[in-house]
């Protein structure tokens, strides 16, 4: 038997050691994120590779040819779906605005004059659906919203430029200092961005010559309401906006930035993932067996019973969330584009994501379609064809993909998803909402599995 | 300190199959027809652990999910009635117990302790059935060495019932007296 010594030396050894875990814990925990991503990814294609490994290939072979194959599937992604995506984000961005401004309430504006004003800023679309290699799209998304954002500068710089006209109303103090402001760091960014210089000025050329009819148009409207409402004090709201746009769009630079940091913090999660997944992938049963090791004898049937539990759990609930995803997706694109509707690919994504959630995701998504109907201006019938085709996707996804992913669950009750829901909008945004749901049910599931294991192993 | 022991210690490491871990997979029943290359595959599932005297491997109700093989030690499979122990049988080295882990899922009817400091080989089911189907034909072999020694259970059960019964027959045209009641009963409890 073990005697319990307590001496110095014993007390001394255990501190240092807890020391060096808290500041292994300290030195690992910026990639933290990593390692869960690396362990999930791992983890779903396991199947896979065990499965290629049964037909007697050797396992590092297996994991070679399953990254081979999924980088084939990226690849045919990134040439036919992807470009057609982001042109129908663009086109629906552009499509709102339109929307927006043809609705305000200042009715200056004439239609005609406004799609001319938006179609100078508008791609030339050949550009956007045709990329020239498989690498492009990437690119092509990171111009887009270079795009975009050059847009609101120079939005913001021809009202700059109205302003500036207007001499009737008295800014000239503000003016200046704003003025220097958004100069200085647009000249920075320009230099600092030698890139995306060209497309700047490009967008602003084509903007300048565009500009200054509707904004003469605007200038006589606005003295025109001065006159009939005397009392309307012009001068400083116009200043309000004006503040507001300036104090926005010296964030620019910070946020193209921003955006370019988070890109290659993908780039770099990208590389490293699959790298230190296929370690995983290739140890996996030694890993698996080094950490059943460290388990006490008395949790050690326990912990193998659990392990099993979980993992079927687990691994059918993705699994079967994967398929279901990717099955509702296609199937509301495609319904969504033989009946016409505008922006079917984004709207069908959205819908497989949103089927996550049970009750509420496929309204959500049934809203997102007759918001586009409507928006778009398409015959009022489509939105009953519209309801038709959603209905038999959902038909068709309850009858097969539903039952493998709930039907182990026990149901829940609606009131416990909605609120799981908001509740998931209000702490993680819109990825909140769509997670939350999932992780309820797993969490759920894998505390049901302890407490019957812990139950039956007479630990509690 | 267990949790430093199986850290830091070699003796829980079993990544290669060593010589005397090759002689001890050779001499378990339903292994015995592997070749070496076959054993090393298979020892990739095992688990070791080592129980101290008195320690119980699992205890009677607790859901099955592990086969268990002795390298080393003594093994009790006791039955507890309220107070009092039975032991129903002691295993020793090369023998292994627990095998309806491995077929159906349902609890344990007795309970395992160690006699001694015992070391001991656990296989769980979940692996045990990845490994048939992934190396199906030397699944063939240990489920055919294993339905082997099922078949020789059930044949031995049935001759000791019947031996049984033939006795308490016996009894019953001894005595005769109440004949057919008891016979029945005594089937029943069978």
């Amino acid at each position: 038997m073990q005697k319990n010594k307590f001496n110095l030396v014993r007390i001394f050894f255990f501190c240092l050691v807890l020391s060096l875990v808290v500041l292994g814990a300290w030195f690992f925990h910026s990639i933290f994120t990593l390692i869960i991503i690396s362990l999930l990814f791992a983890y779903l294609l396991n199947p896979l590779v065990s499965w290629m490994e049964r037909k007697h290939l050797p396992r590092a072979l297996s994991i070679i040819i399953v990254y081979v194959v999924i980088l084939l599937l990226i690849a045919l992604a990134g040439v036919s779906f992807i470009p057609r995506f982001v042109g129908q984000m663009q086109e629906l961005a552009v499509g709102i605005r339109k929307f927006i401004i043809q609705n305000s309430d200042i009715e200056v504006v004439r239609a005609d004059s406004l799609e001319l004003f938006i179609a100078g800023y508008q791609l030339p679309e050949d550009e956007i659906i045709k990329p020239p290699c498989k690498f492009v799209p990437i690119f092509e998304v990171e111009k887009f919203v270079m795009e975009m954002e050059g847009q609101a500068l120079i939005a913001a710089d021809s009202l700059q430029n109205f302003i500036h006209h207007n001499t009737r109303i008295k800014l000239r103090e503000t003016e200046n200092i704003s003025d220097f402001i958004i100069r200085s760091d647009l000249d920075k960014f320009i230099k600092e961005n030698a890139s995306s210089k060209a497309i700047l000025t490009g967008v602003s050329d084509s903007v300048s010559t565009l500009s200054s009819p509707f904004m003469g148009r605007l200038e006589s409207q606005f003295a025109v309401i001065e006159k009939k409402i005397p009392f309307v004090d012009f001068a400083s709201i116009i200043d309000d906006v004006a503040d507001y746009l300036v104090r926005s769009t010296t964030r620019i630079p910070e946020l193209v930035l921003n955006f370019l940091g988070s890109f290659l913090m993908i780039i770099s999660f990208a590389v490293t993932i699959p790298i230190i997944g296929f370690f995983l992938l290739l140890d996996h049963d030694k890993i698996k067996n080094y950490i059943i090791r460290l388990v006490p004898n008395r949790y050690f049937e326990l912990f193998i019973n659990l392990l099993e539990k979980i993992d079927q759990i687990i691994g059918t609930y993705l699994r079967a969330m994967m398929i279901e995803i990717l099955a509702v997706s296609a199937l509301t694109s495609t319904v969504l584009g033989l009946i016409g509707v505008k922006y079917g690919l984004i709207i069908g994504v959205l819908a497989g994501l949103a089927n996550a959630i049970p009750y509420f995701g496929p309204w959500f998504a049934l809203l997102a379609a007759f918001t586009s109907v409507l928006l778009t201006g398409k015959p009022l019938i489509m939105l009953l064809y519209v309801f038709i085709g959603m209905q038999i996707v959902q038909f068709i996804d309850n009858s097969f993909n539903y039952p493998i992913v709930i039907g182990r669950n026990t149901e829940m009750h609606p009131l416990v998803i909605m609120l799981t829901v908001i509740a998931g909008g209000f702490v993680f945004g819109l990825l909140g909402m769509l997670l939350s749901v999932p992780i309820l049910f797993l969490v759920r599931g894998i505390v049901s599995e302890l407490y019957q294991n812990l139950k039956e192993f007479d630990i509690i | 300190m267990g949790l430093f022991n199986k850290l830091f210690d070699k003796e829980t490491d079993h990544a290669n199959l060593t010589k005397e871990e090759y002689y001890f997979l050779r001499n378990i029943s339903f292994l015995k027809k592997l070749h070496r290359l076959e054993l090393k595959l298979f020892s990739k599932l095992l688990n070791k652990r080592v129980f101290q005297p008195g320690e119980y491997i699992f205890k009677q109700g607790y859901p099955v999910a592990v086969l268990y093989m002795i390298k080393e030690g003594k093994i009790e499979i006791v039955l507890e009635k309220k107070d009092n122990v039975v032991i129903l049988t002691s295993l020793d080295k090369y023998c292994f117990f627990g095998e309806p882990a491995l077929f159906v899922e349902t609890q344990r009817t007795a309970s395992a302790r160690a006699a001694v400091k015992s070391t001991l080989y656990a296989v769980s089911k979940k692996d045990f059935q990845e490994f048939i189907a992934t190396h199906p034909k030397i699944g063939g072999k240990i489920l055919f060495e294993l339905g082997k020694r099922l078949s020789q259970m059930v044949i031995d059960t049935n001759q000791r019932f019947w031996d049984a019964q033939s006795e308490l027959e016996e009894l019953h045209s001894a005595r005769s007296a109440e004949p057919s009641d008891g016979e029945e009963d005594a089937k029943k409890q069978v």
